[in-house]
């Protein structure tokens, strides 16, 4: 454009020159001498004019064309590939190219600046998200309930096992407000009142942990959980138990501890229990030794009677303690076994040795099964004896004068099983007790009329017969008609 | 009251050897002693010959001492009989459940049968323990 502008303007003025040289000539054969004077100074000036013209054009038009040439260069510059070879300029304007090619070089340092951190940035992404989906893993991984509250008490992030006891998802959840997601006003509580704690130390983890009761399914079984609230600190603090500041975030991690808060219920009974059998017979110990002292027994038949009773719970007291110490070694699987091909018929022959006596001396008619035969079991030897001459024991305990107690061996080929039943004459056991008569300390209600026990005894042949030897006990019985408790065991592979 | 019915003592133990023992105690120091071998019985026999005090054994099959305390602090007859309760197990009651209870007295097994006696002195007669009560 400027140069066909300058071209125009140039030959525009070559124009006029000449039209003005044709009208000179023309006046110049007509005119005065005056006016030749003055004629000749305007073709001059009009001379010097179109030359001007002429000049300047021809100076816009190589300014145009070198300008185009920048134009092209700098255009060139910003391409990928580009040399970045310096401009030549055909006019004198080096300091200007120079300028542009320096700017354009800051420029390219800049952009490619920019590139690298791009690629940083992408590369930190990606392992963030890396990191982000590894810590999810992790975190979904835990059996424990896991949530990151925030401190507009949203929920900033929570594993799987919450969204699972919660009954929320995941994702879903985040950023939503505690208050709405979780349904558990104890766990609510304990958030906002650890907000009041000023640290994560020892002395504050009474206020910063809760038990609570809780039904997550709503199957109206209340399951027991511990929760801990910690506040997330600052990555550079020392010590994180300590330090004052805060993220505002805030862990809190739920475990369910059902199982143990039962079991730890089931021992502190148990210990309980324990503690009031021992101290029942010590109780009488004391208390006639007692009467004995202050001669509150009046005469020798009294002291003979306090000092039989004294003895009787003293042997009371060593059984329990036997028995106890016995089922203990059983339940926590340290009790030495000795397993060998034991023959039943003998056992039951050596408990009738034993137990003749005192059925005689009740007027018990006490029969075991005499008959030969050849039965084997790979068992304890004395832990079966102990087992069946408890089941005697009671039986003949708990049968009135005169009555029955019968031990009888039956062999299933069929199962490879063999059951000793012991068969009583005697008062029986309800129907509504039947269920406990094997559990620990349990006493059925007639039995404590007619006999001394431990209540251990039956819970002994449990523990033999079921946890030792993989067997089988159970009972049946009429109320006041007699009792048969029976206990089966496998036959050893070398008979039959 | 008469001077005969304030020195009537049930005990509620389901220990034969207990029940006798603390039976020859008192008896000795000049008590009637009634006996129960569970709560059933021992309501009805309270209720029967309301007796000046009930010593109860706290853990007992089907009815408990506490719940047995419980019940004749519920019924109109027996409510002010005050009970002593005799346990193996360790039973703390504070001040206000004592207060709000007919429980008197609490005490360990074993125990002595001396101050189970001096106990049952105080509680019915009011009495320190060197006095002999009225027979």
């Amino acid at each position: 454009m400027l140069v066909s502008k300058s071209i125009s303007l140039g030959v525009a003025a070559l124009t006029a020159l000449f039209v003005a040289m044709g009208l000179a000539y023309y006046q110049y054969t007509q005119a005065s001498p005056l006016e030749l004077d003055y004629l000749k100074l305007t073709l001059m000036a009009l001379g010097a004019g179109a030359s001007a013209a002429l000049l300047v054009a021809v100076l816009m038009n190589r300014l145009d064309a070198e300008l185009r040439r920048l134009c092209a260069y700098v255009d060139n510059l910003g391409r990928p590939g580009s040399s970045g070879s310096s401009f030549q300029s055909h006019l004198g304007m080096h300091d200007l190219t120079e300028a542009v090619l320096r700017a354009t070089q800051r420029l390219r340092n800049r952009v490619d600046q920019l590139s690298a951190q791009h690629r940083e940035l992408e590369i930190h992404a990606r392992l963030s998200d890396f990191q982000h989906r590894h810590n999810e893993a992790v975190l979904n991984a835990f059996n424990d309930a896991v949530i990151v509250v925030n401190a507009a008490q949203e929920i900033a992030l929570a594993n799987r096992a919450a969204g699972d006891l919660f009954g929320f998802c995941q994702r879903e959840a985040r950023q939503r407000s505690m208050d709405q997601v979780v349904n558990c006003q104890p766990l609510i509580r304990l958030v906002r009142q650890r907000r009041q704690v000023s640290d994560n130390s020892d002395e504050t983890l009474a206020r910063r942990r809760q038990e609570f009761r809780f039904d997550p399914d709503g199957s109206g079984r209340m399951r027991v959980f511990d929760a801990l609230a910690t506040d997330l600190q600052p990555l550079n603090q020392a010590n994180a138990s300590t330090a004052k500041s805060s993220t505002g975030e805030m862990v809190v991690v739920i475990r369910e501890i059902t199982r143990d808060k039962e079991a730890a219920e089931q021992k502190s009974e148990f210990v309980s229990r324990v503690s009031h059998e021992l101290r029942t017979p010590l109780s009488s110990i004391r208390a006639y030794m007692e009467m004995l002292i202050d001669g509150e027994a009046s005469d020798d038949d009294t002291r003979r009677e306090f000092y039989s009773i004294i003895q009787g719970e003293t042997n009371r007291l060593s059984r329990l303690i036997d028995n106890l110490l016995c089922i203990s070694r059983i339940e926590s699987g340290v009790v030495k076994v000795q397993r060998e091909l034991v023959s039943l018929p003998q056992i039951v022959r050596d408990v009738l040795d034993v137990m003749q006596p005192q059925a005689r001396a009740k007027e018990i008619e006490l029969v075991g099964d005499a008959a030969p035969r050849y039965v084997q079991v790979f068992a304890d030897r004395d832990m079966i004896y102990q087992a069946l001459l408890n089941l005697v024991n009671n039986a003949v305990k708990y049968t009135p004068a005169q009555g029955r107690v019968d031990i009888m061996i039956e062999v299933q080929s069929d199962l490879r099983r063999v059951n000793v039943h012991v068969a009583d004459t005697g008062v029986g056991v309800p129907v509504e007790e039947i269920p406990h008569v094997f559990e620990k300390f349990y006493r059925v209600r007639q039995h404590k009329i007619m006999a001394q026990g431990t209540g251990l005894g039956l819970n002994l042949v449990k523990q033999i017969i079921e946890r030792v030897h993989a067997g089988t006990v159970c009972v049946k019985s009429n109320n006041k008609q007699g009792s048969t408790f029976t206990f089966s065991l496998p036959i050893a592979e070398d008979d039959y | 009251m008469d001077d005969a019915e304030k020195n009537k003592v049930l005990i509620v133990d389901d220990e034969a050897h207990i029940r006798h023992v603390m039976k020859l105690k008192l008896e000795n120091a000049g008590f009637e002693v009634l006996l129960a071998e569970d709560g059933e019985q021992a309501l009805e026999i309270a209720i029967q010959h309301l007796p000046s005090l009930v010593i109860t054994d706290y853990q007992m099959p089907y009815m408990d001492g506490l719940t047995l305390c419980a019940m004749l602090r519920g019924r109109e007859e027996t409510r002010c009989i005050p009970c002593m309760i005799l346990t193996a197990r360790g039973l703390h009651l504070d001040q206000e459940e004592f207060n709000q209870s007919n429980i008197a007295s609490v005490m360990s097994k074993p125990f002595s049968p001396r101050e189970i006696l001096d106990c049952v002195k105080q509680l019915i007669d009011g009495q320190p323990s060197s006095q002999e009560p009225d027979s």
